[in-house]
């Protein structure tokens, strides 16, 4: 914004381009063998952040057994106990996987999704470009839809697993066959059914919370066209520019507190759900 | 949207953090919030069992309490019973004392009253031996008469 103008003037494609570019790394003659090294780091951070900031509240938890919870150890026992709760909720068999996965969903996503709160530029701009001299660094690791297919296929492949487990090979089989249709001719149909349904999940847990962030981030990128070509606020044409840009930023910032939160919440529940499919019988 | 390997990447990442939270991190934190649970219903159950015990010892004082006042009582009804027979008795015996005392002292009037008659009658019979002896001028003798004498002592 103000830097970037002072420095020279960044046209608004220019600008948008670059918030939407990833630090990327080929390592392969197919370009799908590519990472995208931002992405990964915040997601790594994030992870690394979670376990130590877990390890610290079980450390705190266990030291001061005998004394109520207070100051960060109460909120982290507070997010264990609402997580434990959701999963009891919605559970009839409990499987010792499922709590915790959900809590390091939720706590994942929920991290990797804060750095949206961060001002749009802070990241990308001033820390990557200005202190580290890369060209492209995007900070919301959750805009990256290779983070949250990663994701949703991990929960995929753990849903795969105990259906196979809890059903066994013969009743996941019978269950793809014969559900919903009880019928021997409709077993096509339910096969295709049932493919699309299961296909269907990780896609819309992906997209889901890859839209919600993108969106989420275009219009933070959007608001910070304001002042763009703007320069410093030397005339009242362009103080007031700033002024609404500011205003703008503030109030989708707070709006988007709810989507951060929301988002991150609902890809856990949506995780219990499917895996608690996945531990329950059919019913017919 | 392009996707590539880090897709593989994530994979792993979120699979690793996934494995470390369900090896160490939520069975040692459940496992200490449940702990500490325990240890609080276990101290609410203290407290109410406390509570309890100080209810009953002060229901089994207000017991004793009450057996000692019913026992002061019947100790005391006990103690006007006996005082009230004890003045009873004390009176009755006065009375028949009293009644005893009377008695005697009426059967000395009476001895006495007879022995004044008797002694009034022998006077009598003297009197009237001697009357005669004056009116018929000879003595009589005393034994000859005694019968008539007595019929006359005994006549007055």
């Amino acid at each position: 914004m103000a830097a970037e103008a002072a420095q020279g003037p960044a046209t608004v494609t220019e600008y948008i381009q670059h918030h939407l570019t990833n630090w990327t790394w080929q390592f392969g003659q197919n370009p799908f063998w590519t990472l995208d090294l931002d992405s990964l780091f915040w997601s790594a951070l994030m992870s690394l952040l979670f376990v130590a900031a877990f390890a610290v509240a079980l450390r705190t938890s266990k030291r001061d057994i005998d004394k109520p919870p207070t100051g960060f150890r109460k909120y982290a026992e507070g997010v264990v106990t609402m997580v434990d709760n959701n999963v009891k909720d919605s559970m009839h068999v409990a499987g010792p996987l499922i709590a915790p996965l959900a809590i390091t969903i939720f706590c994942l996503v929920l991290f990797m999704n804060a750095v949206d709160l961060f001002p749009v530029d802070w990241w990308s701009t001033v820390v990557a470009e200005r202190g580290a001299g890369l060209e492209h660094f995007k900070s919301v690791a959750t805009t990256d839809p290779n983070i949250t297919f990663g994701m949703a296929i991990t929960v995929f492949l753990l849903v795969q697993y105990f259906s196979f487990k809890m059903k066994g090979a013969a009743g996941y089989g019978k269950e793809f066959l014969f559900h919903p249709f009880n019928h021997w001719a409709l077993i096509p149909f339910n096969i295709l059914l049932n493919l699309v349904e299961q296909v269907a999940r990780p896609v819309s847990l992906a997209l889901r919370l890859f839209g919600n962030m993108y969106a989420g981030e275009l219009v933070m990128i959007l608001i910070g066209l304001f002042a763009l070509t703007q320069g410093w606020p030397v005339h009242i044409g362009a103080a007031a520019l700033w002024v609404l840009q500011f205003v703008l930023g503030f109030l989708w910032g707070a709006f988007h507190v709810i989507i951060v939160l929301l988002q991150a919440f609902i890809f856990m529940m949506l995780t219990i759900v499917y895996l608690s499919m996945a531990h329950q019988h059919d019913e017919h | 949207m392009n996707l590539n390997a880090t897709i593989l990447a994530q994979i792993l990442i979120f699979g690793l953090v996934i494995w470390v939270t369900m090896k160490f991190l939520w069975p040692e934190i459940t496992g200490t919030i449940q702990e500490r649970a325990r240890k609080i219903a276990e101290g609410l159950a203290a407290a109410e069992r406390g509570q309890k015990d100080l209810q009953a010892a002060e229901a089994r004082v207000e017991e004793l309490v009450k057996a000692a006042r019913e026992r002061a009582l019947a100790m005391e009804h006990q103690a006007q019973a006996r005082a009230n027979q004890i003045v009873e008795a004390a009176k009755q015996s006065a009375q028949s004392e009293a009644a005893r005392l009377l008695e005697a002292a009426q059967a000395q009037v009476a001895l006495e009253t007879q022995k004044a008659r008797d002694e009034l009658r022998r006077q009598v019979a003297v009197l009237a031996v001697s009357g005669a002896e004056k009116i018929i001028g000879r003595e009589i003798d005393a034994r000859t008469h005694a019968q008539l004498l007595d019929q006359l002592a005994a006549g007055i």
